[in-house]
């Protein structure tokens, strides 16, 4: 089955259009990029209000920006570092926040919910692997998630986490460890 | 364990079942712990791939406070910067919703015009 996120349809001057300072066209592309800079941003700091703050900033953050994007990346990749950089400066705010494990937020029907007009589908191993991630330090998981899942290279993660590359890729190997087992215990407990 | 052991497992874990080399393919074959470590792997990796395509849902009103703290005075300059409005001015934007609608068409208008001049 294929299992590739299906891009939505932009038009080119959509970008173009809201770099000239069209908040029409940028209300466009905030509906079109808003729940994969959600995701990220849940991903990143494990909690559905602050995810919703950190998107919010980073889309204020790209409006103030979009003068500067020259559309040498994708403005998803561009939100993606954008969103990064704004989950970073919200650690004080995680740190605060009190994570309970068992509440999984994966398996919360509100906060997994897929519309079908967005397409993709929520796949069995998803929410199983959306909770393992919740389980690692924040650091470990950004890494591992902003590799395995955005595929971003061992420089780019160093330099947005502000850490080495070597800090990088121990955090890697770590994470991708702890996650085997944890992922192991689900499959045993389906079995 | 035994020697094939250490290098299969090592590989596994650093970049996954797909990456073992022929020798280490057969010695998984014999060997039931290398079997169950390229299974984990292969969990993991199924896993990372459903996760590429699995999105949470924004809440239903996280356009409306991204365009309300983008408003209309906040219109980017390539020189200086958009204005950027604080938590309060956010909160007020939304309360003003209704009169920020009513005039938005000749605020903008204005500025295109300011812009223009
Ligand atoms: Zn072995």
């Amino acid at each position: 089955m294929e299992r590739e996120r299906v891009e939505p349809s932009q038009p080119l001057d959509l970008v173009e259009r809201a770099r000239l300072g069209d908040r029409d066209a940028f209300g466009e592309l905030v509906r079109i990029h808003q729940h994969e800079v959600f995701t990220l941003a849940v991903r990143l700091v494990r909690d559905r209000e602050l995810a919703a703050d950190v998107t919010q900033d980073a889309f204020v953050r790209a409006w103030r920006a979009m003068p500067r994007f020259r559309g040498d990346a994708k403005f998803s990749t561009w939100m993606h570092r954008i969103t990064v950089n704004t989950a970073w400066t919200h650690r004080e705010k995680e740190r605060r926040v009190r994570l309970d494990p068992l509440e999984s937020l994966a398996v919360d029907p509100e906060s997994s919910e897929l519309d079908p007009e967005r397409g993709g589908e929520a796949a069995a191993a998803a929410p199983a692997i959306e909770d393992a991630l919740g389980l690692l330090s924040p650091t470990m998981r950004a890494v591992v998630v902003l590799k395995d899942i955005y595929d971003w290279s061992h420089a780019e993660i160093a330099e947005h986490l502000d850490i080495s590359v070597t800090a990088a890729k121990v955090r890697l190997h770590r994470g991708r460890k702890e996650l085997r087992a944890r992922l192991a215990d689900w499959k045993d407990g389906r079995a | 364990m035994r020697v094939r052991c250490v290098p299969t497992r090592a590989t596994v874990q650093a970049r996954g079942a797909s990456a073992l080399t022929a020798s280490m393919r057969t010695h998984v074959g014999t060997c039931a712990g290398c079997a169950a470590a390229v299974s984990d792997a292969r969990v993991l990796d199924v896993a990372f791939a459903d996760a590429r395509v699995f999105e949470y849902t924004a809440p239903s009103d996280i356009e409306q406070r991204i365009l309300a703290a983008t408003g209309p005075w906040a219109v980017p300059d390539p020189v200086r910067g958009g204005r950027r409005p604080g938590r309060a001015a956010t909160v007020a934007a939304v309360a003003t919703a209704a009169t920020t609608a009513a005039v938005g068409t000749f605020v903008i208008v204005l500025r295109r015009r300011q812009r223009a001049a």
